[in-house]
């Protein structure tokens, strides 16, 4: 799932190192925009919607916390 | 439509769009300081007809229109519905995003709005370590004062329709950040950037030179100000006016390059 999301990630933003980073959104590696964008992928990868409440930066900040919001909303680990 | 008034009542109201669970477009993107302040000034609105949200931000003499929607065809129904209700506006609409989400302009062109303008993102990717380049004395931070000048010199040189300009607090905010560079001349100010840095990115948000101090070298002398500055960036993003060849000659030659992210500025004017 941890290669997966980084793959994701590394479409959106191939110019980051997201292994080398504690927060994304700290860091100013993901803006707004492209949360938006994260989500979608996200949930074409995964078949799943993401419930609205949890389209929060925090929840965008690390694969770990990426990966908390994907199983919450019925991903398979 | 009615006042919006918290943050957190904006997020229930998006997040209720979401959780129809059929898929989510929108023109709109958190930026909880500057929403706080439409909010505060009862500058924002909101109405939800069907599955979108619609948000008007009142500005001088038009409206700044958001939309938070399930899919297309959700927003051009709610869209067409809402229009009828609000004929007399002046509404401005942006469309943002890659080449893949920005399919809503064409459901704003089909109800009647008109593109006004088109703007591009570019970035500038830092590979090596940032050259430091030599200080010119004349270029210092914006003080809190400064703001007030740069404010009108935004409102007179930039185009509100198609350019977002900043609140006054947004700039006084700015200026305590050190996030305002201005070139001073005998106290006059004679162009400035404005820049925010956010870990590893900086975004260049308006960079002017006042046209009484053209062609002496004070855009390129700003610009370099900022790249010393922006060391640890790993990028720096900006979005510029597909009309604005200069400007675009200019990042391109500073090393920027374009981002295949659009923004499409389109207006409907009152009938």
């Amino acid at each position: 799932m941890k290669e997966k999301i980084l793959n994701i990630l590394n479409g959106l933003r191939p110019e980051y190192d997201f292994r080398e980073s504690a927060n994304f959104i700290d860091e100013g590696m993901l803006d707004s925009l492209d949360v938006v964008n994260l989500v979608t992928d996200l949930e074409d990868a995964y078949g799943i919607l993401i419930d609205g409440v949890d389209i929060l930066p925090n929840n965008f900040s690390s694969v770990d916390s990426i990966i908390n919001l994907l199983i919450k909303n019925g991903a398979k680990a | 439509m009615k006042k919006v008034t918290s943050i957190e009542q904006l997020q229930q109201c998006i997040a209720s769009v979401r959780n129809y669970r059929k898929g989510f477009i929108t023109n709109f993107f958190p930026d909880p300081f500057r929403h706080s302040l439409w909010i505060e000034k009862e500058e924002l609105s909101f109405g939800e007809t069907g599955e979108s949200l619609f948000l008007l931000r009142e500005n001088s003499f038009f409206y700044s229109l958001f939309y938070v929607s399930t899919t297309l065809e959700a927003l051009k129904s709610d869209l067409a519905f809402f229009l009828v209700k609000h004929q007399g506006d002046i509404l401005v609409a942006d469309v943002v995003g890659n080449q893949d989400n920005v399919a809503a302009r064409q459901v704003f062109l089909d109800l009647g709005f008109q593109q006004y303008a088109s703007l591009t993102r570019m970035s500038r990717i830092n590979n090596s370590p940032a050259t430091v380049y030599e200080k010119n004395p004349r270029i210092v931070n914006g003080s809190v004062a400064d703001a007030g000048i740069i404010y009108e010199l935004l409102n007179q040189y930039f185009d509100p329709l198609a350019e977002q300009i900043p609140l006054l607090e947004e700039l006084e905010d700015f200026a305590k950040k050190n996030q305002l560079i201005v070139y001073k001349e005998n106290g006059e100010i004679g162009g400035f950037i404005i820049y925010e840095l956010q870990g590893k990115t900086s975004y260049l948000r308006y960079w002017l030179v006042h046209p009484e101090f053209r062609g002496k070298g004070i855009g390129s002398a700003l610009f370099n100000e900022l790249l010393s500055r922006s060391a640890d960036v790993r990028r720096l993003i900006l979005w510029v006016m597909d009309t604005n060849h200069n400007a675009i000659n200019m990042y391109l030659h500073f090393g920027a390059e374009y981002e295949m992210m659009f923004n499409y500025v389109l207006i409907k004017r009152a009938i």
